[in-house]
């Protein structure tokens, strides 16, 4: 058994028919029965009447002359601008051909020069490695310096050349060689 | 036998301007009435309405025979309608509520001015036309349209969801809510519940 409250909502498609035929004839039934829900149908019903009570009102006699009026200036602008758009279209192809012919013609030789150059600066800045500092060398620094300080104190008699301590060439020990050979060896 | 609009669509699209103007005489009455109901403007209405057909003329490239002619052009005039409706309320908001209090009223009272030379029958036909479409014009923008396409321009659930661009059973509460203001509206202003003799 269908309830007012579930009735209602569905008196407009009701009205218009707008459910499925089982629904439509469970709806009758109750409003068969119920005054409430046939009253409140028959309301629905006057409202749509009294709606379609509004004269309908007619176009005026210049609205379709005026209308197709329009219709056709915007095919004559739409056809223009169609035109417009094809002259542009051609006027790129030409230039595009030209270009292509121009290089065919004129402009191969610098084109393949240009190439050439490319590819030789390509391959140049791949193969180059800039040279780097070298990584510091305990053992390298302690035979150079003593070397070229060893001449000089030689060179002005400071020191006797056979009291200059050897260099330890295979030594990573930071020990100057300027050191005395007893502190040296203290240590 | 009966070209199809969508036929006529077709041909239209290859340039057809008989097929174009084939399909405005079909449908220039309908749309221009469901414009001027939703509006309450005739010369607005007219102007919208030839908007309507020269939208369609200019779309026509685009126009995809599945979807039906009369729903697509429901659909164009509808939005144009909500446009108007919105555009009129903006300017009503900006600079006509300080100068005209009740503006429904003085429309009211123009219409009546110009109706007021009649014989009394006609007269009272008319003053009650435009008091239901005064009563229209009171109903939310969404339920006047969908009031509007199913009781005055006869189109089913479905089609009036497609021209609204929402669902069916949102169509069916609308036009419940719809109808159920509008019989509030109709008794407040004395037409309806104590009129059936009349309808
Ligand atoms: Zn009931």
């Amino acid at each position: 058994m269908l309830k007012c409250e579930n009735v209602q909502p569905q008196l407009s498609a009701y009205v218009d028919r707008e459910m499925p035929l089982w629904t439509v004839r469970l709806i009758r039934w109750h409003l068969k029965r119920c005054p409430t829900c046939a009253h409140e149908a028959m309301r629905i019903q006057q409202t749509d009447k009294i709606l379609q009570q509004l004269d309908p009102v007619k176009t005026s006699d210049n609205f379709l002359p005026d209308l197709m009026r329009c219709a056709a200036a915007i095919t004559v602008i739409e056809r223009e601008q169609i035109s417009a758009i094809r002259r542009i279209l051609r006027r790129l192809e030409s230039s595009f051909a030209w270009m292509r012919y121009s290089f065919r013609t004129r402009m191969r030789p610098y084109a393949v020069a240009a190439s050439l150059a490319l590819i030789v600066s390509v391959v140049s800045l791949t193969l180059y490695q800039p040279r780097l500092p070298l990584p510091s060398n305990d053992a390298l620094t302690l035979a150079q310096v003593p070397s070229e300080k060893q001449a000089l104190l030689v060179e002005f008699e400071i020191v006797p050349i056979n009291q200059f301590p050897k260099p330890h060439l295979s030594s990573n020990r930071r020990t100057s060689p300027f050191t005395p050979v007893d502190q040296h060896q203290e240590r | 036998m009966r070209t199809s609009d969508e036929e006529l669509m077709m041909k239209c699209r290859n340039g057809d301007m008989s097929a174009f103007e084939l399909l405005v005489m079909r449908y220039k009455d309908l749309i221009t009435n469901f414009i001027y109901r939703s509006i309450s403007d005739y010369h607005r209405a007219e102007d919208l309405a030839q908007e309507t057909f020269l939208r369609v003329f200019r779309s026509a490239g685009r126009y995809e025979p599945k979807c039906q002619f009369k729903n697509w052009l429901y659909l164009i005039a509808t939005n144009l309608c909500r446009n108007e409706i919105r555009d009129r309320k903006r300017r009503n908001t900006a600079y006509l509520d300080d100068l005209i209090p009740d503006n429904e009223d003085t429309s009211y009272v123009e219409l009546m001015q110009d109706v007021s030379q009649l014989p009394d029958e006609v007269y009272e036909k008319k003053e009650r036309q435009i008091i239901i479409q005064q009563t229209i014009d009171r109903l939310p923008e969404n339920q006047r349209l969908a009031l509007l396409l199913v009781s005055y321009q006869n189109l089913r659930y479905d089609e009036i969801a497609e021209v609204l661009e929402c669902s069916v059973s949102a169509v069916k509460s609308l036009i419940h809510r719809a109808r159920q203001n509008m019989k509030t509206l109709l008794i407040e202003v004395g037409i309806g519940e104590s009129s059936h003799a009349k309808v």
